[in-house]
Parts: C-alpha cells; sequence; structure tokens
C-alpha cells in the first residue's frame, strides 16, 4: 500500500480500532488472566487427580498383586489341607480296612475253632455212641446166649424129670460114692 | 451123729437105705439120716453130714453144666 492517505481514514474505524484495543484490554485484564489462572488452577487440580489416581491405581495395582499372592497362597494352602486330608482319609480308610480284615480273621479263626469243636464233639459223640452200641450188642448176644442156656438146661432138666427112674438113682449113688473113695468126689 | 438126706422122686426106700449104709461105712461112724423128698433134685441126693454137703442131685450137676457152658463161650 504504497502511499496511504491518513487524512482520508475514518474516525468510526479509529473508534473501533480503539475500542478493540480497549476491549482487549478489558477482556484481557478481567478475563484472560482469571480464565487464564482458573484454567491453570483446573490444569492444577486436573494434575494433582491424575498424580492422586496413579497414586491410587498404583496402590491398587499393589494390592491387587497382595490379593493375588494372598489367593495364590490361600490355594495353595487349601490344594495342601486337601492333598493332607485326603492323605489323612486314606491312612484312616486304611486303618479301618486293616481293623477290618484283622476282626474278620479274628472272627473266621473263631468260627474255625467252634467248627473244628463241634467235629470233635460230633465224633467224640459219635464214638461214644458206637461204643455204647457194641457194649449194647454185646449185652443182647450175652443174655441171649444165657437163655439159650438156661433154657437148654431147663429142657433137659424137664427131660430127665421125666425119664429119671429109681434104677439110675441107685447108678447116680454107686458112682459117688466110688469116686469119694478114689479121692475125686465133688463137695459142695 | 445126725444128718440130713434130701432124695429125688421116686427114690425107692431100699436106695435111701443103701445111700444111708454107704455115708456111715464111708465115715465109720453111726449116722442118723433125716429124709426128706425134694422135687427140684431131678435125680440123685443131697446130703448134709456133719457140716459137711455132698451133692450128687441132677440138678447140682445141670448147674454145674450151666456153669461151664456160660463159662466156656
Amino acid at each position: 500500500m504504497p502511499g496511504l492517505d491518513f487524512s482520508v481514514i475514518p474516525f468510526d474505524l479509529l473508534v473501533n480500532i480503539a475500542n478493540i484495543v480497549v476491549m482487549y484490554v478489558i477482556v484481557r485484564m478481567l478475563v484472560y488472566k482469571p480464565v487464564k489462572k482458573f484454567i491453570a488452577a483446573r490444569e492444577e487440580k486436573l494434575n494433582a487427580r491424575k498424580a492422586e489416581a496413579a497414586e491410587i491405581r498404583a496402590q491398587a495395582d499393589e494390592l491387587l498383586t497382595e490379593a493375588k499372592e494372598t489367593k495364590a497362597k490361600g490355594e495353595a494352602a487349601y490344594d495342601a489341607l486337601l492333598l493332607q486330608g485326603e492323605e489323612d482319609a486314606k491312612a484312616k480308610a486304611n486303618e479301618i480296612i486293616t481293623q477290618a480284615r484283622t476282626k474278620e480273621a479274628e472272627v473266621l479263626g473263631k468260627a474255625d475253632k467252634i467248627i473244628a469243636d463241634a467235629r470233635a464233639e460230633a465224633r467224640a459223640i459219635r464214638s461214644e455212641a458206637e461204643e455204647k452200641a457194641a457194649d449194647a450188642e454185646a449185652n443182647i448176644l450175652e443174655n441171649a446166649r444165657r437163655d439159650v442156656v438156661d433154657l437148654s438146661v431147663q429142657i433137659a432138666s424137664k427131660l430127665l424129670e421125666k425119664n429119671i427112674s429109681d434104677e439110675d438113682n441107685r447108678r447116680l449113688a454107686d458112682s459117688f460114692f466110688d469116686q469119694l473113695k478114689t479121692g475125686k468126689g465133688e463137695l459142695k | 451123729m445126725r444128718a440130713m438126706l434130701q432124695v429125688a422122686p421116686g427114690t425107692s426106700g431100699e436106695t435111701v437105705e443103701k445111700i444111708c449104709a454107704s455115708f456111715r461105712a464111708l465115715l465109720d461112724q453111726e449116722v442118723e439120716f433125716y429124709v426128706k423128698e425134694k422135687d427140684d433134685l431131678i435125680g440123685g441126693f443131697i446130703a448134709e453130714v456133719d457140716g459137711k454137703v455132698y451133692d450128687n442131685s441132677l440138678s447140682g450137676k445141670m448147674q454145674a453144666l450151666k456153669k461151664t457152658m456160660l463159662g466156656d463161650m
């Protein structure tokens, strides 16, 4: 713009420009600085909040890590307890099974003994019964023998009774005295 | 001396007398016999003289036989 003619510059324009400058100054002084201050404060606050948040986050991370560690420890302890419990349970079960087997063997042993005793008793009873049967048989045979002898003697006696004569009596007497004389006689 | 003589039924007086005479001769003593008939003698006699018993009866012999048979079997 070579050769500007300032005499033709309008007054309104100058007023406007001055207005603008005044406005600028006023705004700068009344608005810009407070706002800037406000913004700065907010920014500071924000940064503080950010720092706080970061700190909280760090704490949270720390707590999370700690919680994870605790959880891991807890799980490990739980697993260990489970394992121990399982082992204890197994040991207890084995103990119970062993006791049951011992008891079973004891009961079976007693049962075997009872059976053996019963068999021995049965054998003894059978032997005694066989012995008694043999004795009874022997007694019966002996009694039968005696009966046969008794009957035979009775029959012989009856027959003799009917057939003995005086002559026979005399011969008996003669035979008796002959034996006495020769020393063979019998005395009652 | 007194003695007892038991005879079987059917024994005659003669036989009884002979028996008594035989005892007297055997003992060489005078013996007075009390004679009695006993049914279960079957035959022969039993005499009790001076505390001794002389069994010549058939029943006695049968008992002896019975004893022998029972003892031997």
